[in-house]
């Protein structure tokens, strides 16, 4: 700090721009470093100006490295400056050390000061992983997504750890290394896969995943039911977003971390409980003739009103929204150069709640004091935390309080909403121009015209990275087109000797009720009436009943069952003998079955599936679980037509969705298929074997029960992978009609 | 039989009964009449304490039998058992009721398969008596008889119901959880904590009856609530005792769980 001016030892550079920036910077490094990092410093500043790059590494470094120094000490120049040149400038990556540099401005606010290793592990690893070579052993092309993921860092170390980071980086480098112009809009978060999977990343819980125990938590306290629209303020940073209720519709963020060991639950419960507090108790009032800064002072006192009045009936509210509530000094702001008014709101906050707060200030204690008595003797209204907002504000006023510099720091309280409920704006009614808001609405109308049912989204399974691809194929279900039914009755006609064989088996296995079977050899209990009987029989002398034990048998049939058919291409193809194609003989077999199961009285529903890449899989409904096997449902069966390919996972997990909404004790999921899975837009023919593996095991974790039927004579090499030991290989194709509902009515005995 | 004393089925000692309606006068004037009642709530809401406490206002015997899926014909009306001389007709409850003269309660009634009911319909209507065929006895019903049966509509589902032949024998009663201050006093007396204490149970209880439909199929019932106000008097932590005894017997469900422990906390400063 001695040196002075003269003092400065020269920098030894010949760029005249270089030396410019020097000395606009070198004070600021003079007064922030210590003689060592001063001396890395000179050092860096000097060799990054003759490695041939021009004068611009040189310039960005003097300007940052005094913040690097000072932030993570000795020996963190010099290990920046050995990085820039030997990890990125040696490599084709030349272009990327200056917004490196830049970059580090951005790790400062975002890590601890021992974190800078693992920025640099971090940046060498993407860089490795994405520059690439063509020939050889030397990597002869740039990478082309460090420089945006550079500029990418601020958001990268905001929102995810360092685990998150790598995840998100590994998944882009996964599915986009071999592209370059994909690789870079995924790593400028521009595409909605980088969205998606940087989401999943992001620090803190999901309200997603909180919901129900929030919104049970609003009904059990509360009795409300308002809906919920999360909202994702940090991600773009556009708007400073408050949480608010309007509409009945509750809008609030969509992810809390943990905050002063308060769990994101909790968090969301204090934020929930306030709105329904304002909800139950305030009362609008008129703002136009009140200033933001009364209004400011008016909502702290509506707020803690609200407050006061719930933790009244609920009292642990009020440890709840204490712990979130900041305790600033209170002289934490200086008056002369910031306006103070947010620290002075805050402190009034918390004093108002906290009967324990150690604010000492007359004016202060003068008004909690007024706050309380209009509390306890129940005079309170938002009318009167109005007028005591506004005496407040004309008591406290400062000349400084209209300052622009304002004082920011910890006067904040998340939970709390931005207040619009209690305002009213008469103005803003004033000038509706009503003409043309109807023509305009006419317009709108017409838009709407088409309805279209959006697709379903599912994850499907990555095994070669063990993770799931998020929201990855998208799945239409449509009502399957209708033909003729009479079709279907004539198949079952030429069935009819099938069909008197299985109805045979369909009386055994008609439901009963639990039954206590009686006169039984053995058996779960001696039946007293009986064996009395017999006891007395013996004793008369005569031949006595040996069957004195009764049984209980619970032949309850809860079953449903959900039959998907693989409706791709292959089911086209014509079987030799027969002269029929696949998907005839599917249809006159999946007809038995219906009319089976119809007989049963099990709750069924038949589906069929094709893809088109993962953004079209088609999921069709041909018979619903409520509906009868009737005309409707023959007719959409006799119109079955095959096309496309085998996304089998997605149908899978689509077909679930829906089975495991039934209300049965067993659930069984019945899937025909003529072939591995398969699509167009998948190479690797492990793939989607893999995925409906994981699908099938997604099924059996619920409590399903998946059983597939392979028509395929081959599917001995991968069906076991797929389905373990659920699935039967029908190598006769024409058997098919009469093994289907026989394997079912096993399947179910 | 002679040597049978039916008034060891007498209540000695008072139950603790909150009358929260006219429900006291309806029953006595149903058993004046030797109408049959039938009694319905949700569980633990005092259907049972109500019946034995008009047991002793009356000072007549009760005879609870708890139904159950294996309940058979002859565990009501009796049978044959075997002793040194031969065998030996005993009595089951309901028979001993209608020939002492006590209150025959059959509680959670639609536990029991519908078919084993219908030998209660000779001693519900006119008629009143009870055919014993294996003994090929008769009985009249004692004038003193009355037959209760309880149920909770909460279970309904196709399985369990009543025949209509069955339900229109008797005469309801509508059972629900006290109003919230009476519910207070209830546990007050019944568990021995403070009433701050208890109105925060029956406001905690409140929350889960909300719940009834989202995740809970029924509320925390008063018995739970008197269970834990007898936690809390043996100075175990409201909070814990409150987790044991409304929490962890009604649901399984993590979420709900989650949900109460945030009620709990909500409460419980």
């Amino acid at each position: 700090m001695s040196e002075t001016v003269q003092d400065i030892r020269k920098l030894d550079c010949a760029f005249e721009s270089v030396q410019e920036a020097f000395h606009a910077n070198i004070e600021n490094a003079i007064r922030l470093l210590s003689p060592t990092s001063l001396d890395e410093y000179y050092k860096g500043a000097e060799f990054l100006a003759k490695i041939g790059q021009g004068d611009g590494l040189s310039i960005a470094f003097l300007k940052v490295m005094p913040w690097v120094g000072e932030y993570y000490g000795d020996g963190a120049i010099q290990k920046v400056t050995d990085f820039a040149y030997h990890k990125i400038s040696k490599t084709p990556n030349k272009a990327a050390v200056k917004p490196f540099l830049i970059s580090l401005i951005d790790v400062i606010e975002h890590t601890n000061s021992d974190q800078l290793d693992e920025y640099l592990t971090l940046i060498e690893y993407h860089l490795n992983q994405t520059t690439t070579s063509v020939h050889g052993i030397h990597d002869t092309h740039a990478s082309p997504s460090l420089i945006v993921l550079l500029k990418q860092v601020h958001l990268l170390l905001e929102q995810l750890d360092y685990k998150g980071i790598y995840a998100w980086i590994d998944y882009g480098l996964r599915y986009f290394q071999d592209h370059p112009e994909r690789q870079q809009d995924y790593f400028s978060l521009e595409t909605a896969d980088s969205k998606a999977v940087f989401q999943r990343q992001r620090k803190g819980v999901l309200f997603a995943d909180l919901e129900r125990p929030v919104n049970l938590f609003q009904q059990a306290l509360f009795k409300t039911e308002f809906m919920y629209a999360p909202y994702s303020p940090d991600f773009e940073k556009l708007e400073h977003f408050h949480p608010y209720l309007e509409n009945d519709i509750i809008r609030l963020p969509d992810i809390y971390t943990e905050l002063e060991g308060v769990s994101a639950c909790k968090r969301y419960m204090a934020l929930v409980a306030h709105l329904i507090a304002h909800h139950r108790y305030t009362k609008r009032v008129v703002a136009d003739n009140v200033s933001p800064q009364q209004r400011m002072f008016a909502e702290v006192f509506e707020d803690a009103r609200v407050e006061y009045l719930i933790y009244k009936e609920y009292p642990g509210f009020k440890k709840l929204w204490l712990s979130l509530i900041p305790c600033p000094d209170e002289d934490a702001c200086g008056d002369k150069e910031e306006s103070c008014i947010r620290h002075r709101a805050i402190l009034l906050t918390r004093a108002l709640i906290d009967d324990n707060h150690p604010y000492k200030n007359p004016q202060l204690l003068e008004f909690v004091e007024k706050f309380k008595t209009m509390m306890i003797e129940e005079k309170d209204s938002t009318q009167e935390c109005l007028n005591l907002g506004i005496a407040y504000l004309v008591k406290t006023h400062q000349l400084s309080d209209s300052l622009p510099a304002l004082y920011f720091d910890n006067t904040e309280v998340s939970y709390r909403d931005d207040n619009r409920s209690m305002w009213l704006f008469i103005e803003a009614y004033d000038e509706d121009d009503e003409i043309f808001q109807n023509e305009t609405k006419v317009e709108d109308d017409e838009d709407e015209e088409v309805e279209v049912i959006p697709p379903h989204y599912y994850d499907e399974w990555d095994y070669a990275y063990e993770s799931y691809k998020p929201d990855w194929a998208a799945v239409y279900e449509r009502l399957h087109t209708a033909g003729e039914a009479s079709k279907i009755d004539r198949l079952l006609d030429k069935h009819s000797v099938l069909v008197k064989q299985l109805k045979k088996v369909l009386d055994l296995l008609k439901p009963q009720n639990k039954k206590r079977i009686r006169y039984q050899e053995e058996g779960a209990e001696l039946d007293l009436d009986i064996a009395l009987r017999s006891v007395i029989d013996v004793k008369n002398g005569s031949q006595p009943d040996t069957r004195i034990n009764t049984d209980f048998e619970s032949d309850n049939r809860s079953v449903s069952v959900l039959l998907l058919l693989d409706l791709s291409e292959s089911l086209n193809e014509v079987i030799n003998a027969s002269g029929k194609t696949i998907l005839e003989l599917s249809q006159e077999a999946v007809s038995l079955l219906a009319w089976a199961v119809e007989q049963l009285g099990d709750n069924f529903a038949i589906a069929g599936f094709n893809s088109n890449t993962r953004s079209q899989v088609m999921y069709y409904h041909i018979k619903g679980y409520s509906e009868h096997w009737d005309d409707t449902v023959k007719a959409r069966l006799a119109d079955l037509q095959a096309q496309y390919s085998t996304r089998m996972g997605a149908a899978i997990r689509h077909g679930a969705h829906y089975l495991d909404l039934q209300k049965s004790d067993k659930k069984l999921m019945l899937i025909l298929t003529d072939g591995e899975p398969a699509d167009i837009d998948i190479h690797d023919p492990q793939a989607l074997i893999q995925d409906a593996h994981k699908a099938v095991q997604e099924v059996q974790q619920k409590g399903m029960y998946p059983y597939c039927i392979s028509l395929d004579k081959k599917a001995d090499a991968y069906i076991a992978k797929i389905f373990g030991s659920h699935y039967s290989v029908i190598d006769r194709i024409e058997s098919l009609p009469k093994e289907l509902p026989q394997l079912f009515l096993s399947l179910t005995k | 039989m002679s040597d049978f004393d039916i008034n060891q089925f007498k209540i000695e000692l008072e139950p603790y009964y909150e009358a929260q309606a006219n429900e006291v006068k309806l029953y006595s004037t149903a058993y004046n009449a030797r109408l049959p009642v039938m009694v319905k709530g949700p569980t633990g809401c005092g259907k049972s304490r109500f019946i034995e406490h008009m047991a002793y206002q009356l000072d007549k015997p009760i005879i609870t039998v708890s139904c159950n899926e294996d309940i058979t014909a002859s565990d009501l009306i009796g049978r044959f058992l075997l002793d040194s001389n031969g065998t030996r007709w005993v009595d089951g409850p309901l028979t001993l009721a209608a020939r002492h003269g006590a209150i025959c309660y059959l509680d959670e009634i639609v536990e029991a398969r519908q078919d084993t009911m219908v030998v209660i319909h000779s001693l519900t209507d006119h008629r009143r008596e009870l055919m014993l065929d294996k003994k090929g006895e008769l009985v009249k019903a004692h004038k003193d008889f009355q037959l209760v049966i309880s149920y909770n509509p909460g279970y309904q589902s196709l399985m369990k119901d009543l025949k209509q032949s069955t339900k229109q024998r008797f005469t309801g009663m509508d059972f629900d959880y006290a109003q919230a201050e009476v519910e207070a006093s209830i546990v007050a007396t019944e568990s021995g904590v403070d009433m701050a204490t208890a109105k925060k149970l029956v406001q905690l209880a409140q929350t889960t009856r909300n719940l009834v439909g989202h995740g809970l199929d029924e509320g925390a019932s008063t018995r739970l609530l008197n269970y834990a106000g007898t936690l809390i008097a043996s100075d175990i932590d409201a909070k814990e005792a409150c987790h044991m005894a409304l929490v962890c017997p009604i649901t399984d469900d993590q979420e709900v769980r989650t949900t109460m422990g945030g009620a709990i906390d909500a409460i419980f400063d």
